[in-house]
């Protein structure tokens, strides 16, 4: 078959043999740009980016690595002490002089807190306290402004926060 | 047809020498590229998996450091109260209480479910409309019952919670 092949290449005039020698290097470096070059330079181009956002990734774990660290020791912090929610609660109100206060287990991590009368400025400070310093936060509440223009009527159930700060 | 080939390499060898040449290094270079590439790759995603599990030694598998990352600090951060979109009562109250129209006095608050409901007693009725498009203005979900008329002023309820909770 070649040396058919040669025989009949051999019969052709110079212009047509140039004519098929030009067609076949030019097949062949087509073939060349499609599956050695071609695959080349994309595969550099999405290492290229891949290596781009692997670096963005890492100097952004980098830039979060410190408030990372403050919120797992502020959370781990707080879930340990909250961890008996009616006593941190009930030690939570002490001094805020509330009258009639009465804090009940109503379920693991959850209680029930009543205020006859409370100074609402006191009230929002221990509430403050209870979900930073505790993770205990309320998750109902009511409050009424008494007669007397100083002092408001509490109730709420408060819980503490599921998760570990790990 | 080789040896036609042939022919025009003996012809010009200086110019397809350096033509192979130029072919083959530029290939060269992709690869040596690539290599080094992938090497540093290998090595940030090793130093930024080492750093997540310092953080987190919790975690069992890091498979996605930026996902997983951006995960626990969103878990972190409403655990901790600094989530943006908290809808806990002290957070919609610190949102809401400097919108606070002069000398509103607060008559009484509910909250639960995500939902504040406050009953203030303002001085004007124009005060009612001026709280809600205040509180509306800092992209709360808010209501307003018509105010009342008593002594004291304007006694009108609002209810406030974050965007897209419902009722």
């Amino acid at each position: 078959m070649t040396g058919g092949f040669t025989a009949a290449f051999k019969a052709l005039n110079p212009r047509e043999r140039l004519t098929i020698i030009s067609g076949a290097a030019l097949l062949g470096a087509v073939v060349f740009y499609l599956y050695a070059w071609e695959p080349m330079r994309k595969e550099s181009a999405t290492i290229r980016e891949e290596l781009s956002g692997t670096r963005r990734t890492s100097e952004w774990m980098r830039l979060k690595k410190s408030e990372a660290e403050r919120l797992v020791l502020a959370v781990n912090t707080a879930l340990k002490a909250g961890e008996d929610v009616e006593a941190f609660t009930k030690k939570a109100f002490e001094g805020s002089g509330a009258e009639n206060l009465a804090v009940k287990t109503l379920a693991k991590d959850k209680v029930s807190v009543m205020a006859g009368a409370i100074e609402p400025k006191k009230l929002f400070t221990i509430i403050g306290k209870l979900r930073k310093e505790g993770l205990i936060t309320a998750s109902a509440m009511k409050i009424e402004a008494l007669p007397d223009g100083k002092n408001v009527m509490a109730e709420g159930v408060f819980v503490r926060m599921k998760g570990d700060g790990r | 047809m080789v040896g036609y080939f042939k022919k025009i390499i003996l012809k010009m060898p200086v110019a397809i020498t350096l033509l192979a040449l130029v072919i083959i290094l530029h290939l060269a270079s992709y690869f040596v590229e690539i290599w080094m590439m992938r090497l540093e790759n290998q090595r940030i995603t090793r130093d930024t998996i080492r750093r997540f599990r310092k953080l987190f030694p919790d975690v069992a598998s890091v498979t996605a450091p930026f996902s997983q990352m951006s995960f626990k600090l969103q878990q972190l951060k409403t655990l901790a109260g600094e989530d943006e979109n908290n809808e806990e009562l002290l957070a919609l109250l610190g949102k809401t209480d400097p919108l606070m129209p002069a000398k509103a006095k607060m008559r009484g608050l509910k909250y639960g479910a995500g939902w504040l409901e406050l009953k203030l007693a303002l001085q004007e009725e124009k005060d009612v409309k001026a709280f809600k498009d205040s509180v509306a203005g800092i992209g709360l979900d808010v209501s307003a019952k018509p105010g009342v008329k008593e002594e004291s002023g304007f006694v009108a309820e609002f209810m406030i919670s974050q965007k897209g909770i419902k009722k």
